[in-house]
């Protein structure tokens, strides 16, 4: 009777096996913005943001006004798997920034995007 | 009870569990943040209040941001079949939620027109047939996972002019709002 219950133990830890996946990958410019910089309107100019922040990710012409674009993708996925129970879950983060330069090359305008989570 | 059934009903118990599973897919792209209602003047005060916009749309006579985030939620039923234990059959189906938030300003970057708007869509219902313990996709997402048409746009310079579907100057000043989940 001992194995019995033996086996029946062994075959219920065997149902309720769990698995954890993780992956991870970035795509994009690296987020230098996230770091600490000193970009003012008014007395930035564009060269000193592509040494800060290195090229964008795209160049647009905005009426009389140059508009640098950062992009980083980071997309994360996490999973739970129970056979019984399985729960997959897949984050896409967009982090941003945009600047805006007058035609004097001075930075008019800046901003980053809003972040659900602390990004790396 | 005898002991025969007793065990029989014991494995019983057991093996229910394995002959179905459930999975819970779920899939956040961007984010917006909840904001209340305000009416700003020029580009500048939109970026202040809400961030750097998901996607820039330059027209003739104006520029468009785009705020976009979608959150998917795929449940899904599995099925066990017999004869195939480490296979099974799931059914799924998924829904949609998006966030929009469209700011159009004149070139100047005075405000012309505002949105924002919230709704779900059914993106569908399927089946798959896999292993066991791999949770298999039931509808198909691929439209969501291309890459953004911001980290395509230094490569799409370097298309020949001649073969492109769209001109060339609509890479360049980027005339079309890349939403998440549509072709751009």
């Amino acid at each position: 009777m001992k194995k019995v219950y033996q086996t029946i133990i062994t075959m219920l830890l065997i149902s309720f096996l769990a698995a954890c996946v993780h992956y991870s990958r970035d795509s994009g410019v690296e987020n230098l913005w996230r770091q600490p910089q000193a970009f003012t309107s008014g007395i930035t100019t564009s060269k000193q943001v592509l040494a800060a922040l290195g090229p964008p990710s795209q160049v647009l012409t905005v009426g009389h006004q140059t508009v640098y674009y950062y992009l980083k993708e980071q997309v994360t996925r996490e999973g739970l798997l129970l056979l019984i129970y399985n729960e997959t879950t897949e984050v896409s983060v967009f982090d941003r920034a945009i600047f805006f330069f007058n035609e004097q090359g001075l930075l008019a305008d800046f901003s980053y995007s809003k972040m659900a989570t602390p990004v790396e | 009870m005898t002991k025969q059934a007793a065990l029989i009903l014991l494995l019983y118990f057991i093996y229910l569990p394995l002959l179905t599973s459930c999975s819970m897919v779920k899939r956040q792209y961007g984010y917006v943040e909840a904001i209340e209602s305000f009416s700003p003047r020029d580009y500048h005060e939109v970026l202040q209040q809400i961030g750097a916009p998901d996607s820039v749309a330059v027209l003739n006579d104006a520029f468009i941001f785009a705020y976009h985030s979608v959150s998917i939620d795929e449940p899904q039923l599995g099925l066990a079949i017999p004869a195939f234990d480490l296979f099974k059959f799931t059914l799924g189906s998924a829904t949609a939620t998006h966030n929009y938030h469209f700011y159009a300003f004149t070139l100047h970057g005075d405000i012309i027109n505002l949105q924002k708007t919230h709704w779900q869509n059914s993106l569908g219902e399927s089946s798959s047939f896999g292993l066991i313990f791999v949770v298999e996709e039931t509808v198909d997402l691929e439209s969501f996972e291309v890459p953004r048409a911001t980290n395509l746009w230094g490569q799409s310079l370097l298309l020949e002019t001649n073969l492109i579907e769209f001109s060339f100057e609509d890479i360049i000043l980027a005339k079309r709002l890349d939403l998440i989940g549509q072709d751009y």
